[in-house]
């Protein structure tokens, strides 16, 4: 027992050690990459920009040629440096300033104010770093992904229907690098700015819904507009690891305990293998593509991973719950406790153990760690360390007042609550696998406004989605019912039998 | 058998979890090599089907261009023109099929022809140069008689244009030196006349590879500046000071130390150009920004506010621009057969109604030009700017 604790502490403190180091060795790196960044007076060029458009609307033809000489002359000098941090940024600022020359060759006014918009945007970016620079880094901002959605809802007033959809797929795969900004001041903005992006994209997809999307991306660019200059204390890091692992901790903790009740130690390393697993590669991966990728690129295979281990960890937790469910009965458990003795257990279903507390740790777990990465240029770094560390030490602690409490308790009360538990996980993880396949393109978005929507049970108002969902449900109520039946007939059976006996002794 | 165990489990999970992710990969990696095998196929299917009609065309061509050479030696003017404007007809008439297959023969053949083709249309002929030009093209045309079909990977035809193209450009920055020497002498000569002519010839060899020698430090600014880019005139340098003591001040005097300084640059960019080491990526955006430039200061006549020559600058930066293109056929072909014969129709039909504004083997001044007829050249460049920026779907 003592050695075991040992054990787990020692894993505990290497795990924190780790992400301690990823933690403070982060704002160097992100103070390096500001250091390449834009030039200071992008922004200003940005600004003369959006003057040049406003001029060109109103007909000021004259004023706007002479803003129009200004910018030519800023990017006569500072093309090179530009080019330099990015040849994509450069040919993308050179293309429309040679257009917008045409455009004022030709006298086209309405041609030279939109590209005059197009042209403020690019500068926007390139002022706000959101560029993927020579050396493939990116370094987007959440001021300027709310930029890019204005600029996505500007489109669709327009019209625009096509560019905006490919826009909103940008946004799609940009929303790793901003996420973790918006989960850390507010969960319910995160929440709705995830379903937000799928309802989007379905609505553009079809050409008879295409004007519902704007006023998606209008609510979705106002809420998140509120989350803007906010700043971070050690609660909000503590809060990342506590709202992202408390699903994982169930998991684990469940499994834990059901490992404690039928004494069987290599369930239990198993387990704690899968577990640590989980951890170390989500550690590895997220320090790996939040220094050496950049988010935004990685933003597609995380919505991957999120959804198929949501899904294929939601089919684990089916059984286990059913499992947990069938051994509530005392005499059932006994007798398997008896039979199967934890050498009798198959190896496959202890692999399937460690698999599930694997994925359910993964699930969650890049993002975790990309959110404090993230985090680490905004705050200090002791109060950051500090945040994380008491967010992990309320989870331990709730991890062991578990795994006590289950020891403690009875077996059947312990193992419905713990199978109703689970089953809700599972209820959950299937609903956000399936959207998280759907933010990833793999599964079409669709959105049906008939259907229920409920975010604290990933309930999203779509049929794929919701039809497993329901089907579990279905399952569930199928079980509950067949062993209600069973039950009641067992019981017939015995008061029949009870009267036959009183029968017989009236009779007598 | 805790550790074997731990391992096993770690294993199998990542497995699982990178097979997830591969999944996307695994979709694009198919799509692109279905893609590569239609495309692939395409060429090699044509190639046995056109050889012979492309020996055929190119037997004709060399009778016709013997012929051409005989003329030549005659000095004879009208019979050199029309064989031009022949063999410009006879090359048109199949050189698409010759690009498709045989895409590095094929710019050989277009680098002599071009030159032979314009000077049909001139009013003057240098018979030495076309001498020159038409020794060359007979060269090239029997290198495409004997070429065999060969077959390369895109990475590969990507390096082999890039080491094309630095040829190109290294060829540019030794002409730019020596026609600078030349101008710069006139200009301490105090021969306006000759420099004016010396200075536009210079100019070309610049403007062609203009993105390349941007790249360099500060040459960029001390050799080609306009006024309007410094912030003090007194350190103002270059071909643009020169131009407007040339055109604006019409005296010579204290140009000696310009001139010697512009030599002086203009060997460092050569020096610098010599080893450069080119990538692929920057030798396409650099015929993007050729086009660029040519939107940006030359169409509008910003470039050569004191001379006019906008108009030598703006085909300068075409050619350089088309030379890329060329480098980038066999790439081009690999990918993206149809974008290669649109660039192709496109600049012929820019350099077509560019050729139209020379007069004795000159163009325009830009101030001539009507409205009209820069709204045409800059329709035109647009069109190509938006083929040209697909270019970028080789790399």
């Amino acid at each position: 027992m003592m050695q075991r604790l040992i054990k787990g502490r020692l894993l505990a403190a290497i795990v924190s050690l780790v992400l301690i180091i990823v933690i403070t060795a982060a704002p160097g790196f992100s103070a390096a990459a500001e250091g390449a960044s834009a030039p200071a007076n992008a922004r200003t060029a940005a600004a003369l920009a959006g003057t040049l458009a406003e001029r060109l609307q109103a007909g000021q033809t004259d004023e706007a040629a002479e803003t129009f000489g200004t910018i030519k002359l800023w990017w006569n000098a500072n093309k090179k440096t530009v080019k330099q941090n990015s040849l994509d940024m450069s040919l993308e600022i050179d293309r429309q300033i040679a257009g917008l020359s045409l455009d004022f060759l030709n006298r086209d006014a309405d041609k030279a104010a939109q590209d005059a918009e197009a042209l403020r945007f690019s500068l926007q970016m390139y002022a706000d770093g959101a560029y993927t620079g020579n050396d493939g880094k990116q370094n987007m901002t959440l001021s300027v992904y709310v930029m890019k959605l204005r600029q996505v809802a500007s489109k669709m007033r327009g019209g625009e229907w096509e560019a905006a959809r490919s826009e909103v797929k940008l946004l799609q795969r940009q929303w790793l690098s901003v996420e973790g900004d918006v989960v850390s001041r507010s969960q319910a903005a995160y929440n709705d700015a995830e379903r937000d992006l799928v309802l989007m994209d379905a609505y553009l997809a079809s050409p008879s819904r295409q004007s519902q999307a704007l006023p998606v991306a209008e609510r979705m660019a106002e809420s998140l507009s509120g989350l803007l200059d906010a700043r971070y204390s050690w609660w909000d890091a503590a809060l990342i690891p506590l709202r992202e692992g408390i699903e994982a901790l169930l998991v684990v903790g469940t499994l834990l305990m059901y490992a404690k009740k039928s004494e069987s130690r290599t369930a239990r390393r198993w387990i704690v293998g899968g577990s640590a697993a989980g951890v170390l590669l989500c550690v590895a991966i997220g320090f790996a593509v939040a220094m050496l990728l950049s988010a935004g690129a990685f933003g597609q295979s995380n919505s991957m991973i999120n959804g198929w281990t949501g899904v294929l960890a939601s089919l684990l937790l089916l059984y286990v719950s059913y499992w947990l469910h069938r051994n509530a009965d005392i005499k059932r458990w006994n007798q398997f406790l008896k039979t199967k003795s934890s050498q009798a257990m198959t190896s496959g279903r202890m692999a399937s153990l460690a698999l599930l507390a694997f994925f359910a740790i993964v699930r969650e777990g890049f993002e975790t760690v990309i959110f404090l990465i993230g985090m680490a240029g905004k705050m200090p770094a002791a109060e950051l360390a500090g945040g994380i560390a008491a967010g992990f030490a309320i989870l331990a602690a709730i991890a062991i007042a578990m795994i006590k409490l289950g020891a403690r308790l009875p077996v059947r009360p312990v193992f419905l609550v713990s199978s109703a538990v689970v089953f809700y996980l599972c209820f959950k993880f299937m609903g956000s696998g399936i959207h998280s396949l759907q933010m990833a393109g793999v599964i079409p978005s669709t959105v049906h406004e008939y259907l229920p929507e409920w975010s604290a049970l990933s309930l999203y108002p779509s049929w794929y989605s919701t039809l497993p969902q329901i089907l579990f449900a279905a399952a569930a109520a199928a079980v509950l019912a067949g062993q209600r039946f069973l039950a009641r007939r067992r019981s017939k059976r015995r008061s029949e039998a009870a009267i036959e006996l009183l029968a017989t002794k009236t009779q007598s | 058998m805790n550790r074997r165990m731990l391992g096993a489990s770690a294993i199998l999970a990542s497995i699982l979890v990178l097979g997830a992710c591969g999944q996307s990969n695994g979709k694009n990696g198919e799509h692109a090599a279905a893609a590569q095998e239609t495309s692939g196929g395409a060429p090699s299917a044509s190639a046995s089907a056109d050889l012979s009609p492309i020996q055929e065309n190119t037997a004709k061509l060399q009778q016709l261009t013997k012929q051409l050479q005989e003329a030549i030696g005659k000095q004879d003017a009208e019979e050199v023109k029309r064989l031009g404007q022949t063999i410009n007809d006879a090359w048109l008439a199949y050189e698409n099929s010759v690009r498709q297959t045989f895409p590095i023969e094929y710019t050989e053949v277009e680098k002599y022809e071009m030159p032979i083709f314009s000077a049909s249309a001139s009013d003057t002929l240098d018979y030495e140069a076309l001498s020159a030009n038409a020794q060359k093209l007979q060269e090239a045309l029997t290198t495409l008689l004997n070429a065999k079909v060969t077959t390369a990977s895109t990475s590969e035809l990507l390096t082999k244009a890039v080491a094309q193209y630095k040829v190109y450009v290294q060829e540019q920055a030794d002409q730019l030196v020596s026609s600078t020497k030349v101008f710069a002498d006139a200009v301490k000569t105090g021969d306006a006349e000759k420099a004016k002519l010396e200075y536009a010839k210079a100019r070309v060899f610049y403007e062609r590879i203009e993105p390349i020698a941007e790249s360099f430090g500060d040459l960029d600014p001390k050799i080609d500046a306009r006024l309007a880019d410094v912030e003090d005139e007194n350190e103002w340098t270059g071909f643009h000071r020169i131009e407007k003591a040339l055109w604006v001040d019409g005296s010579l005097q204290g140009m000696d130390s310009y001139a010697d300084q512009l030599v002086k640059d203009t060997e460092a960019l050569r020096q610098q150009i010599s080893a450069i080491d080119l990538e692929p990526k920057a030798v396409v955006a650099g015929a993007m920004e050729l086009l660029n430039e040519a939107a940006i200061s030359k169409i509008t006549g910003e470039e050569e506010i004191y001379s006019h020559l906008d108009l030598v600058d703006f085909a300068a930066n075409v050619e350089g621009s088309k030379s890329v293109y060329m480098a980038i056929i066999p790439a081009l072909n690999e990918k993206n057969p149809d974008l290669a014969n649109q660039l192709d129709q496109q600049f012929q039909q820019l350099q077509q109604t560019l050729g139209g504004h020379m007069k004795n083997g000159q163009y325009v001044s830009y101030d001539t030009l009507t409205t009209e007829q820069i709204r045409t050249i800059s329709d035109q460049l647009s069109q190509l700017s938006n083929l040209m920026s697909q270019t970028a779907s080789i790399l």
